[in-house]
């Protein structure tokens, strides 16, 4: 067992740890899925103008979102925080490990460990229980669903990478939070809160553009085959290159910052 | 070679200094002017292979800077040592893997997590086979004693039975070096008494070099024959807790219980500490009156029940060490 896969279950075992978490979890995405299909429902109901998703293709993006909303960077890592504050991250660094390397598989396992737990009872009464008219469908193709397998799995790394950088950023400043802010409100807002062709023409062109859309919002438009077999190949290597870029960045940010770490008190 | 080898090492840290109150911060928002601290100014010592020594030093003076870089955590300012042969800074994870290190304000292990599931995620992150780790595990869990407490979740533990767990955790790897970074700090008395006794055997029985630091001078007299003593960054006296004693004092401590109260035992050469009731407790300078002659001049002067003769506590003695340097201790 490597150090970075020990850490990894680490994650998953405290995450494992809290049932009512996960139960709270999944009954809040559930109705706030419901809640949002009412919306998008009402704005297709209004809407005379043809859209670039249909509808059926915006609930399935929903309940998507819904079931994976835990990968999405929107938090710090606990355990980073409060060590860089107090101090125990002198421990972390008397260990022997790749200190980003460690933060980096703490990182997946804080997203992968929750949405491992909630995404299959989501999809299954998503699939199964809903009636006909807002109930998730299955992938628009066998090659949609492989798109969208790779897809999600370069949405994991770019997620942790942001969470890297955020954890960066929280030892340079002593508080990451204004990298924190930033970093999260895109994850909230811009990986498809409002599915990204559905943005004003101008806008959706850059937020498509940004690691945030590598988030969730690709993956998902894979899945509902409204990004084709064709335009896959740009799509996963957005994706890729998002993750090079943020890992890299991170890294040597962290490199430095280590350099000139002070850790004060006793 | 010495297992450690520090030399000159200088550790400077910048620090902004904040005017005071509302005018003060806005002021600081324009400019701020930074100072140099000198939190090692040229620390040189050695220390060899399963010695027990005590770092010692008053808040401030440069005890946990040193650890700190001895366990590579952080990089001098300039200077140089070696644990083991190697650079910490330089070698970090090579030389992590050969130390532990326990910090007593701090934890290194899962809160949420039961000991057991903690000490298997330290003992993978360390890379420690199976073989190895399963009879090291058991000795040290008889050695510590903590055979109940593995299954409880961390977060409901009492100080002392976490900081058995603390140490144990830091032995799973089989480190050759200790750094104990106050080990004792805020325990009862039994569990400081465990721990002390813990340290003992591991130094006696496996060799394991030991450098602790510490404000609890008990620790010190328990444990360690020789002590650094550091202040503002330099070290101040390298030596044993009674060359500390004899260096800074010969005084010697005289308890009398008297048969009545108010007799005065006081002979020439002599001082009153302390009266409380029946008991008197007289300071004489050995050098100039031996212990004998000081009892003889005391039964002389007053009827006496029980005395005893003891050094001064060594909580003044290191305190008036600290003032002799002209230092203050805080």
């Amino acid at each position: 067992m490597t150090p970075y896969w020990a850490c990894f279950r680490a994650a998953l075992q405290v995450a494992l740890a809290y049932r009512a978490a996960a139960l709270a979890g999944i009954a809040t995405q559930f109705f706030w899925g419901l809640l949002r299909i009412a919306v998008f429902s009402a704005f297709y109901a209004a809407s005379t103008m043809r859209q670039p998703l249909e509808l059926a293709q915006v609930i399935d993006y929903i309940w998507l979102g819904q079931a994976f909303l835990a990968l999405l960077p929107t938090r710090a890592d606990p355990v980073v925080t409060a060590a860089v504050r107090d101090g125990t991250i002198a421990y972390e660094l008397a260990r022997p490990v790749d200190l980003h390397g460690y933060w980096f598989a703490r990182a997946i396992s804080l997203k992968l460990g929750p949405a491992l737990l909630r995404a299959p009872p989501l999809i299954t009464c998503a699939l199964l229980l809903m009636p006909e008219s807002i109930a998730l469908r299955g992938p628009a193709s066998g090659a949609a669903f492989a798109i969208f397998g790779l897809s999600m799995l370069l949405a994991l790394l770019v997620g942790a990478c942001l969470t890297v950088l955020v954890d960066v950023f929280t030892l340079r400043a002593l508080d990451g939070e204004g990298a924190a802010i930033l970093v999260f409100a895109g994850a909230w807002v811009l990986s498809g809160m409002v599915p990204v062709p559905l943005l004003p023409p101008g806008i959706s062109t850059v937020v498509e553009w940004l690691p945030f859309a590598a988030l969730a919002d690709l993956p998902f438009r894979a899945y509902v085959g409204q990004i084709g077999t064709d335009a896959a190949l740009l799509v996963l290597l957005r994706q890729l290159g998002w993750v090079v870029v943020l890992w890299l960045t991170s890294r040597m940010l962290l490199a430095v910052t280590l350099r000139r770490v002070v850790v004060q008190g006793g | 070679m010495a297992h450690i080898v520090v030399d000159d090492l200088v550790k400077t840290f910048s620090v902004a200094e904040r005017k005071p109150g509302l005018l003060g911060a806005i002021q600081n928002l324009g400019w701020r002017s930074e100072r140099q601290v000198r939190a090692l100014d040229g620390v040189s010592f050695s220390i060899g292979h399963g010695e027990l020594v005590a770092y010692i030093g008053p808040n401030g003076a440069g005890k946990s800077t040193s650890i700190k870089i001895l366990a590579g955590i952080l990089v001098p300012s300039s200077g140089h040592c070696t644990v083991a042969g190697r650079v910490p800074w330089k070698e970090r994870r090579r030389h992590v893997a050969r130390i532990g290190v326990v910090f007593g304000q701090r934890s290194q292990l899962w809160w949420d997590l039961p000991v057991a599931d903690s000490f298997a995620l330290i003992a993978a992150i360390y890379d420690v086979p199976a073989s190895e780790y399963r009879p090291r595990l058991a000795k040290l869990v008889e050695r510590f004693e903590i055979a109940p407490l593995l299954d409880v979740p961390v977060r409901q533990l009492s100080l002392g039975q976490r900081m058995r767990c603390e140490l144990a955790a830091a032995l799973l790897h089989g480190p050759e070096l200790l750094f104990l970074d106050e080990p004792t700090i805020g325990l009862d008395a039994a569990s400081k008494l465990a721990i002390r006794r813990h340290i003992i055997e591991l130094n006696r029985e496996q060799g394991t070099t030991v450098l602790l630091t510490t404000h609890d001078l008990d620790d010190v007299e328990a444990l360690c024959r020789r002590v650094l003593v550091i202040n503002h960054g330099r070290v101040l006296a390298d030596t044993t807790l009674d060359g500390l004693r004899t260096s800074v004092t010969r005084e010697r401590r005289l308890i009398v219980d008297l048969e009545r109260e108010g007799d005065d035992p006081l002979f020439p050469g002599s001082r009153l500490v302390e009266r409380s009731g029946p008991r008197v407790t007289l300071a004489f300078d050995s050098s100039e009156t031996s212990a004998a002659r000081a009892i003889a001049q005391v039964s002389a002067r007053a009827a006496i029940l029980d005395l005893l003769v003891v050094p001064p506590p060594i909580e003044e003695v290191v305190a008036h060490f600290y003032e002799s340097k002209r230092v203050e201790p805080s």
